[in-house]
């Protein structure tokens, strides 16, 4: 149990730092790797659930889709560094705005907020249901058969998505 | 190993609106490739919602497709469905036929890319209100906000289109995330997706944690609907979107949004623990939204602005139909249903005469509707009638609206809401004026403004619409509210 | 403690499984090294290394000596972190593709259920490596070709993964040693080899791209961009790229053995008939049988092997454009149409199987 428990909070760690420093990293292209970083460690909790399929899925979509969209974006573009202007004087209200220390203080304050919703909330235990391994068969069949609609939906989603992206950035042609 | 497809239960009758619409969009967009004139694949495209419509006439007959839950429970067939599907197809048919000028004009590269998105969008919106199961209405909200977004930011080379698109994809990426964090805790808490499901397995769930996921869930869809403390994006996306595009928004997404938060709360939260707490938390935001609202209004220069703001106010006087649904659920919800009819019904109208301004190379001032009634009278006239139904004066739909939901409002106890709808119903008087004025007692040189035949025939349809559905209101409001007693129970 | 109790340790289990692979995979390394060299000289009609040991064998070893004294220059300018991490992230994906292939009956480090979606998943750390040696590198050969490498193998990643859904169906589970051992069902003429000849062209070529080599060696084109990503690296940083290379180069062939030749299925001595069970009969038994498989493994892994160098040393280098033609709009469709062809051969036979129709022969292929 106490192994469990290390490595549980070991990933936690490591997913909250990298989200941390994803927002916080000066570069955006380390940014990107933080995420990257974020979502593997993500995966990890989910091995330790023994969703294989789940932990192989969110590496291979966030961390390996997504992130490499992400990248591609950053190497097309010409934005490499957030810079913040250093200016001579800046008040304590700009201090406070570029420390990030409220985005900290808001996301701490939230993480107490829902511990102490679930910590006095009884979740029963019959209510949430115990899938066991949930297999790849298993998610084709309900693909095919309970989920074909949303399926549907989300593949004109992905098609939009695609036809939203060619517009808004294809070159203009005369 | 062959998979059980007993448990799927197809029905090709039910489906067939949403596919028919799909089928067209896709076969616009095939077409695009090969054609060089593309001004009839707009008209494609109305054909496409044209038939959506007589399928859907199809499949609502009575006896044509039996009340229940089709395609393993994600597609729903009743009364709500039918009438909400049949109300945006109107709204889209509406938006294509006054954009249809103004495409070539303003959006010359991308024409039939616009009809397409606006189809795509409406395809999401129809899911939205088709579906009792959480996961479809919200990819249907997903579908719906991304052509919007992509919609938002058309006009590639005005900063200010720009800034709409990123204002609204922002805010509707952080609703979508917050909606869809207070949806996963019902699911954990229930382990459905379901809402008849949710509804029962939601009796043994801690109260805590299920108050806060409904807080989410209103505040996620609040972003959605532009009420009052969730409101901040609408009117800069108003005000930069493209005019045709804002129309848009302000009928349609926003229609498909009160019918998901209809079916949300009404068929997966109305357990009598929290009906009560989300019934004030949404009188809350409704007395919020109609004071910002009109009080913002009220000092605007811009009238896409102000059309923004009226939106704000109107989700107002809409959220008094959500209140009162916790306690008179046929009332309320049939008041509800009604008004998002009667809106989209005289916001054509308006927005087609902004759309007509623009086509003529003017903007969307205030002052550049000076004299208007000089250079059209009919329009002037028109859209006096059009402001007049959202103040919500007899004859006009917008009186028989404004006034079901104050019964509903009266019903269910919230008398103090309902006089205060009164109240900002007069408030609103302000800001219209202001056009009405700009439109009569201003004098102008410039020439007649003339609007081409896609244009009158909305602004014909919205006035006779106006005047047919206000004064034969009874038989739509009696289906209305029979949609509510096939919702759930 | 007892071996055995230590054995039934899951760590400790792990460890040892774990160490063998990456002896396995540094061994193979050393020897793909030396036959790419031997191959590459062959090819272009001369010796190849003849002066380090027999047959050059001891070229390697003394190429990595000098590599690992050579200084680890870092310039300046760089990202010092990315760059020094670079090599190391690289290796990830290559080692974690053994971790699923069955190199014996019993000799799988990890079987999971979802094997080919976990190599899968793993490989898409190889291009965050490119990138980050790219990137880190702060040169603009180095980046255009991450660039490159980048496109080239998210590209080639659908393809891949999309040729082999036909084995998949086939099979009908995603574990690799289901798969083998679905394919020893079939006998010799079942290997997946011959249904799925379209998904193993596909495959091969999608391969030769994934890893990056001739003539799909775009992110590294020495023409063009110096040496694409690892321009920068020097020393022992170099020769982990180096061996990154060729360790993926033996994964890919593996997975291809195992998916389509057959994996470890294959005779043994003691299958020949007449003699065979008299002379070798004691050649039985779960040792013996490891041990043969892990030969046929070897045997079918270098096979492919062979043919990759082959391919390298024979073949000029294609434009980018051609190479994403060559991907999307050939390899991808053609890879649907072999999802497709297969679903509906299968079909036919599930159909036809029990009738005593002719035509059933032409479905049998995809029994």
């Amino acid at each position: 149990m106490t192994a469990q428990y290390l490595s549980f909070g070991a990933l936690a760690l490591v997913t909250l730092w990298s989200a941390y420093k994803v927002v916080t990293a000066r570069l955006i292209t380390h940014a990107a790797l933080w995420m990257a970083l974020s979502f593997t460690s993500v995966s990890g909790i989910f091995l330790m659930l023994q969703q294989e399929f789940i932990a192989a899925l969110q590496v291979l979509i966030y961390a390996g889709a997504i992130t490499t969209m992400i990248i591609f974006a950053i190497m097309l573009s010409s934005i490499r560094e957030i810079r913040v202007e250093p200016q001579e004087k800046r008040s304590i209200g700009q201090r406070i705005r570029a420390s990030g220390l409220l985005a900290v203080v808001v996301g701490l304050v939230f993480a107490a907020f829902m511990t102490y919703v679930y910590y006095v909330s009884e979740i029963p235990k019959e209510a949430v249901p115990d899938a066991g391994l949930l297999t790849v068969r298993q998610v084709g069949a309900t693909l095919f058969t309970r989920f074909t609609v949303p399926f549907e939906v989300a593949s004109i989603l992905l098609l939009l998505a695609m036809i939203g992206a060619i517009i808004l950035t294809a070159k203009e042609t005369e | 190993m062959p998979i059980d497809l007993s448990s799927v239960n197809p029905n090709l009758l039910i489906i067939l609106p949403p596919g028919v619409l799909a089928v067209f969009a896709l076969v616009v967009l095939v077409l695009d490739l090969y054609s060089q004139e593309k001004r009839w694949l707009a008209g494609l495209s109305l054909v496409g919602v044209l038939l959506s419509l007589v399928a859907l006439w199809f499949a609502s007959r009575p006896g044509a497709v039996p009340p229940g839950d089709y395609f393993g429970r994600m597609v729903t067939a009743d009364h709500f469905t039918f009438y909400m599907v049949a109300v945006l197809l109107v709204a889209a048919g509406l938006v294509i036929l006054f954009s249809m000028d103004w495409v070539p004009r303003r959006l010359p590269k991308v024409q039939v890319e616009y009809y397409e998105l606006v189809l795509f969008a409406t395809l999401g919106m129809m899911f939205m209100a088709a579906s009792r199961d959480v996961t479809l209405i919200y990819l249907g909200l997903e579908l719906s906000s991304q052509a919007s977004y992509i919609l938002a930011g058309l006009l590639r080379n005005d900063p200010r289109s720009n800034e709409a698109a990123l204002k609204y994809f922002l805010n509707g990426a952080l609703a979508s995330a917050v909606l869809l964090f207070g949806l996963s805790i019902l699911y954990g808490l229930t382990g459905t997706t379901y809402l008849p499901e949710m509804l029962v397995a939601l009796g043994q769930a801690p109260l805590p944690l299920l108050v806060t996921a409904m807080v989410f869930v209103i505040a996620g869809f609040g972003f959605k609907v532009a009420a009052a403390p969730f409101h901040l994006w609408a009117p800069d996306a108003y005000e930069g979107a493209p005019t045709p595009v804002s129309g848009f928004f302000s009928m349609a997404p926003k229609a498909a949004a009160w019918a998901a938060v209809l079916r949300v709360f009404l068929e997966g939260l109305s357990i009598p623990q929290v009906m009560d707490k989300w019934s004030v938390l949404y009188a809350v935001l409704s007395a919020s939204s109609m004071l910002i609202g009109n009080l913002t209004a009220l000092w605007q220069t811009n009238v896409k602005r102000m059309m923004a703001y009226s939106s704000v106010s109107h989700a107002g006087y809409i959220l008094v139909g959500v209140a009162a649904a916790a306690r008179a659920p046929e009332v309320g919800a049939g008041a509800v249903l009604f008004y998002l009819l009667s809106y989209i019904l005289t916001n054509a109208g308006i927005w087609a005469a902004l759309v007509a301004l623009e086509n003529q190379g003017e903007g969307t001032e205030m002052a550049d509707f000076r004299g208007l009634a000089q250079r059209n009278p009919a329009l002037a006239w028109s859209l006096l009638l059009l402001f007049v139904s959202l103040i919500g004066i007899p004859p006009t739909v917008g009186f028989f609206g404004k006034f079901f939901l104050f019964r509903a409002g009266v019903q269910a106890g919230y008398v103090w809401l309902a006089v205060l709808m009164a109240i900002n119903s007069a408030i609103s008087v302000g800001y219209y004026y202001a056009v009405v004025r700009n439109m009569f007692f201003e004098k102008t040189e410039k020439p007649r403004l003339e609007l081409g035949s896609s244009l009158q025939a909305v602004v014909a349809l919205s006035v006779l619409a106006v005047l047919v559905v206000g004064l034969g209101s009874s038989p739509v409001i009696q289906y209305a509210e029979a949609a509510l007693g096939l919702l759930g129970r | 403690m007892s071996l055995a109790d230590l054995w039934a340790q899951h760590w400790f289990r792990a460890f040892v499984t774990g160490s063998l692979v990456l002896v396995f995979a540094l061994g193979n390394f050393y020897i793909t090294l030396w036959l790419e060299r031997k191959e590459s000289a062959w090819i272009q009609n001369r010796l190849g290394p003849m002066r380090a040991g027999p047959q050059g064998l001891l070229q390697v070893l003394a190429d990595l000596f000098k590599l690992l004294q050579k200084e680890d220059i870092v310039p300046r300018n760089v990202d010092r972190i990315l760059f020094l991490i670079a090599p190391f992230i690289a290796h990830i994906p290559a080692l974690l593709i053994f971790l699923v292939v069955p190199f014996g009956p019993n000799m799988v480090v990890a079987d999971y259920d979802i094997g080919i979606i976990m190599i899968a998943a793993v490989t898409s750390y190889a291009v965050i490596a490119t990138f980050i040696a790219g990137w880190g590198s702060n040169n603009k050969y180095s980046l255009l070709g991450a660039m490159r490498g980048a496109a080239q193998m998210i590209s080639y990643e659908v393809t891949l993964v999309m040729s082999v859904i036909g084995v998949v169906m086939m099979a009908g589970s995603l574990k690799l040693s289901d798969i083998v051992l679905a394919q020893a069902e079939r006998g010799v003429l079942g290997w997946y080899l011959f249904p799925q000849f379209i998904g193993f062209i596909v495959y091969l070529i999608a391969s030769l791209a994934e890893l990056n080599r001739a003539p799909f060696d775009l992110m590294e084109a020495e023409s063009e961009l110096v040496a694409g990503y690892h321009t920068e690296y020097s020393g022992f940083r170099f020769a982990i790229f180096l061996l990154v290379e060729y360790v993926h180069m033996i994964a890919w062939s593996a997975i291809a053995a195992t998916l389509f030749l057959g994996g470890w299925v294959g005779p043994t001595p003691a299958d020949i008939p007449v003699i065979g069970p008299k002379l070798f009969g004691w050649m039985t038994g779960p040792v013996w049988d490891n041990v043969w498989g892990f030969f046929w493994f070897l045997f079918k892994t270098y096979l492919l092997i062979f043919i990759l160098i082959w391919i390298r040393w024979t073949f000029p280098r294609v434009r980018i454009d051609q190479l994403m033609d060559l991907g999307w709009k050939f390899l991808l469709p053609v890879s649907l149409f072999n999802i497709f062809l297969t679903g509906v051969m299968k079909y036919g036979w599930n159909v036809l199987a029990e009738s005593g129709s002719p035509l059933r022969w032409i479905f049998w292929l995809w029994r």
